[in-house]
């Protein structure tokens, strides 16, 4: 599986043109940041399975970082490798922005057409899975079919998606 | 417009809102009525029963609240909550908005809350909003 980080509009047309572009800028700064290159490999752990994935992106200029927030970058970096994951490996498209205070940054929709909750957080390294299970109770809180939470550590690289649906 | 260009839209207007929020613009709160606009425009467009419309109808009190709109926010809330196919899950959301506010609000001005309670200060805002002066209050 290839994430091209630079295809974000192409893989999910509701989001804003601009957003899509900085966000891909902020994933290559963010990677960049952490000793990668171009072509580097993802651990991707969708729920309990592994799969093997090469992230590509367009390479940024260095120095751009320094006008830009390190917090802002990492949460933008891990924003957009989630976004392409679960495009590539599930086929989710974006269907709207969620607001703060709402559990979940993005509504997605999946190819049936549930309403999938997604909630992202990005470290630039530590204990992903703690994060991944505060990600996930507070997207359990979401209104959505499904709700899902991923969160992105820069260093390795790799991403963890849980997905819980929702009881009846 | 259609719900697709409708989610376009407060898509790109939540994203404004936040950026300006988080440089403490002074235009956050239009910002942040706006997407309220949106969101109620979208609660037309689904019904409640819908996830979206769900999201939607929450998200239209919810920004109106941020906006400092607390007239709009509890009129939609009133609307939203009267509706019958709206989820317990959806009722919930929207009540928890209201009486955080009212929490908050008693919380910065105790005195107040507790002497005239805090329908009636809504009230009287209401009347000297709509009358448009001070004195006498209707």
């Amino acid at each position: 599986m290839r994430l091209d980080l630079a295809q974000l509009k192409e893989m999910h047309p509701a989001i804003p043109l601009a957003r899509a572009a900085d966000l891909s800028h902020c994933a290559a700064l963010g990677l960049q940041r952490n000793g990668h290159a171009p072509g580097a490999r993802l651990r991707a752990r969708l729920d309990a399975i592994n799969h093997d994935t090469a992230l590509d992106w367009t390479a940024a200029d260095d120095e751009a970082r320094t006008q830009l927030d390190r917090h802002r970058i990492t949460e933008d970096a891990a924003e957009a490798i989630s976004l392409a994951l679960v495009s590539v490996a599930l086929s989710w498209v974006i269907r709207r922005r969620g607001q703060r205070g709402d559990h979940a940054d993005w509504i997605m929709r999946d190819p049936e057409g549930n309403r999938i909750a997604l909630e992202v957080s990005g470290i630039d390294a530590g204990d992903h899975a703690h994060r991944l299970r505060d990600k996930a109770r507070q997207v359990g809180r979401s209104l959505a079919d499904q709700r899902a939470a991923c969160v992105v550590e820069l260093a390795t690289p790799l991403a963890a998606l849980a997905t819980t649906s929702v009881e009846p | 417009m259609t719900v697709d260009e409708l989610n376009m839209l407060v898509t790109e207007a939540i994203l404004r809102a936040d950026a300006l929020a988080d440089l403490d613009s002074p235009t956050a709160a239009e910002a942040y009525l706006e997407v309220s606009l949106i969101e109620e425009r979208l609660a037309v467009a689904l019904p409640a029963s819908d996830v979206e419309g769900a999201i939607a109808r929450r998200g239209a009190v919810r920004a109106a609240d941020i906006a400092g709109e607390h007239d709009r926010a509890r009129d939609l809330a009133t609307r939203y909550l009267a509706e019958e196919d709206g989820s317990p899950e959806l009722r919930e959301e929207i009540m928890t908005l209201i009486d955080e506010r009212e929490r908050s609000f008693g919380a910065r001005y105790p005195h107040v809350a507790a002497r005239f309670g805090l329908v009636e200060i809504a009230r009287v805002t209401r009347a000297l909003v709509k009358q448009g002066a001070p004195f006498p209050v209707g």
